[in-house]
């Protein structure tokens, strides 16, 4: 592992120095406690709720695994017969090696001046999308209501599911309120019903339509979007132009397959079921005027689908770090892990978590960003037993020490550590 | 125990560094009249260095470590730590080759067959509930040895099992170097579990069996103003509830 690394241990240890203030500080935020505590208690039910109503998603999700791991066996396949489908769907495709290429090729396909309704998407985060598309002249309104919160709130999503889940009611109705220009009480009902009067028109003016993707089929080129607010469908599906950016692990290999998945990724996120899957496969288009095919009946004129690699593909070779790519981004693990819980995505860069880690360090991030957050596991495994994708994120991050080690990025205490086990056979410092 | 027998047991730095767990440990050995060769009171058994991806180095060291342990000619170690039994039994063998030729047990597992064979005798103690918390070195991440210790303590007193436990049990925080890399990060995990996760109001008594989850748990319960709240390793709750032999 070399991406976006340097030889410096200084520079960790000063790094790691920043990270621990900022961990220590959030173990102090009383809100964020309170926050995570109710989410936590609440996805618990959740999920044994679902887990109890759906017992045959435990057989499904070995099912699923192996489907997958065919999938990461051949990314490159699987991208060349997606592409191959949503092209003869009428859809544009394209290939991004990197964050920068896929940044490109936005700006190629949005221009300035325009404005996007964006959906909910880690992905995203990669190409720093919002910077990215104001930095060019754009302005884009996230519509998920939990990332309209950070976005106000100029912060970053803290879980992958509930990107708001450190934030309390009061923080949002004095946020909501000064956009608003009116007092607005501290109300989940009345705030989330003050998104929905504010975006509402946002839509329908909006140029382009942003999303990412749960899951994309190789075999008809069809992405699943699953989601319970509805932002997404609007956002997909009233401006002329949608624009999808979809990490290349996002492929399953048919249509039955993906139902697999999403079955998979409902119970295991909490869900009986979500109130919304849609289902896009190329443009909207009607042939009801003489069987003259005409684009753009009622959804979007065009479909513009970016296949996203940054790491992916080199990952997908390691026998170790591959099983990161399975990741429904269920967000169970983080709810579940021990560490997690205390302070969020505190824990995390643009991914979050245990799983985050290895995310950091080979996709979005590098070595160095990942070198504090590899240290604040415990190694415990428990995330492996919650997994629907039965991922080890424990195995994943003892192997990134051992990367980090080759690199020279081991915090100064802990390679002092080692040099006195060395040395005198223990860790601990002898008393005189 | 059998003549052709000899039996080494492997403190480990961490139970050797904590005098409460030294002194369980070796109450223990002596109530119940064990002969051994006391080891690694001054001995790593290279886990912090695998853990922080040292391995080349590591391939040296262990290669000292397990010579000095086959000199003694020890038949059967027993470790009172989760992390050097794994290191002794996976790692030593699977990483670095070196397979050592004595049986290697867990204390949980020993103090099991002590119970069964007779040699050890535990007081009746039926009124305490004690909650058992699992540590992952020897669950999830090891061979799952849940059974053994709870049978030990069901042979003395009521054990109380926590919301999540076993194979789902939470992690105390303790494991994996995190008490030497965010100290404050790793106790505020032990005191969540404590509070949030497994403690029903009656029990004010958490055994465990290593010495990391024993160290973290005390700190963690210390936090805990409105309770008082007393943690053991196995080795030292057994040596306080043991007939006299």
């Amino acid at each position: 592992m070399t991406r976006n690394t340097s030889r410096n241990t200084p520079d960790t240890s000063k790094d790691f120095n920043v990270y621990k203030r900022n961990i220590y500080k959030a173990l102090k935020d009383k809100f964020l406690k309170t926050a995570l505590q109710r989410a936590v208690a609440s996805f618990r039910q959740a999920r044994d709720k679902a887990l109890a109503a759906f017992p045959e998603v435990v057989e499904k999700r070995e099912r699923f695994q192996e489907i997958k791991d065919r999938v990461i066996d051949d990314l490159e396949g699987y991208v060349a017969k997606a592409r191959e489908a949503l092209e003869k769907n009428h859809a544009h495709t394209y290939f991004a090696s990197d964050a920068d290429k896929a940044n490109e090729i936005l700006k190629e396909i949005i221009g300035t001046g325009k404005m996007i309704v964006k959906a909910k998407s880690i992905t995203s985060e990669e190409l720093e999308f919002n910077k990215v598309m104001a930095d060019y002249g754009n302005t884009v309104y996230e519509t998920d209501l939990g990332e309209f919160i950070v976005q106000l709130l100029g912060e970053r999503p803290m879980h992958i599911l509930a990107p708001a889940v450190h934030v309390p009611r009061e923080r949002v109705a004095k946020i909501f309120s000064e956009v608003a220009g009116r007092e607005l009480p501290a109300d989940p009902k009345k705030l989330a019903m003050f998104a929905r009067e504010f975006l509402r028109d946002k839509y329908f003016k909006a140029d382009v339509g942003f999303s990412g993707a749960n899951f994309i089929t190789a075999d008809t080129g069809t992405m699943f979007l699953v989601e319970n607010e509805g932002n997404i469908r609007f956002a997909t599906n009233a401006p002329e132009v949608h624009v999808a950016v979809i990490g290349v692990e996002k492929l399953m290999p048919t249509l039955s397959d993906a139902m697999l998945g999403l079955e998979v990724l409902m119970r295991y996120a909490g869900y009986l079921t979500t109130s919304y899957v849609s289902m896009i496969s190329g443009p909207a288009k009607t042939g009801d005027i003489e069987k003259v095919v005409v684009y753009g009946a009622h959804g979007p004129k065009e479909l513009h689908v970016i296949f996203l690699d940054n790491g992916r593909m080199k990952a997908a070779t390691d026998p170790v770090y591959r099983d990161m790519l399975r990741c429904l981004r269920c967000g169970a693990c983080m709810y579940e892990c021990a560490i997690y819980p205390l302070v969020s995505g505190h824990w995390g860069y643009r991914y979050m978590g245990g799983i985050g880690v290895p995310w950091t360090a080979l996709v979005s991030g590098g070595l160095q960003k990942a070198a504090p957050l590899a240290y604040s596991c415990a190694l415990c495994g428990r995330c492996k037993e919650i997994c629907p994708a039965g991922i080890d994120s424990a195995k994943l991050i003892e192997r990134l020490r051992d990367d980090m080690k080759k690199e020279g990025l081991v915090p100064e205490f802990i390679s002092q550590m080692a040099e006195m086990v060395l040395e005198t056979g223990t860790p601990y410092p002898k008393e005189e | 125990m059998p003549n052709h027998e000899k039996l080494g047991v492997f403190f480990g730095c961490t139970t050797a560094g904590a005098p409460h767990l030294l002194k369980g440990l070796e109450n223990f050995l002596s109530k119940a009249k064990i002969e051994c060769v006391p080891l690694g009171k001054d001995l790593c058994c290279g886990v912090p260095l695998t853990l922080a991806g040292y391995h080349d180095e590591a391939a040296e060291y262990v290669k000292k470590v397990a010579d000095k342990l086959i000199s003694t000619g020890i038949t059967k170690m027993v470790t009172s730590c989760p992390h050097c039994y794994m290191m002794f039994k996976n790692e030593y063998p699977e990483e670095f080759g070196i397979k050592l030729p004595f049986k290697i047990m867990h204390f949980v597992e020993f103090a099991d067959e002590l119970l069964k064979s007779g040699r050890i005798k535990l007081k009746n103690r039926k009124d305490v509930q004690i909650l058992y918390h699992d540590p992952c070195g020897i669950g999830r991440r090891g061979p799952g040895l849940y059974d053994e210790p709870r049978r030990v303590l069901e042979a003395c007193v009521q054990v109380i099992e926590a919301d999540r436990n076993r194979v789902l049990g939470t992690c105390c925080g303790g494991g994996g170097l995190l008490r030497a890399s965010l100290p404050k990060l790793a106790v505020a995990a032990a005191k969540r579990k404590i509070t949030d996760d497994i403690m029903p109001k009656e029990v004010d008594t958490i055994v465990t069996s290593c010495p990391f989850c024993t160290l973290n748990l005390s700190d963690g319960a210390a936090e805990i103003e409105d309770k008082e709240l007393n943690v053991f390793d196995l080795p030292q709750f057994l040596a306080e509830n043991m007939e006299a032999s």
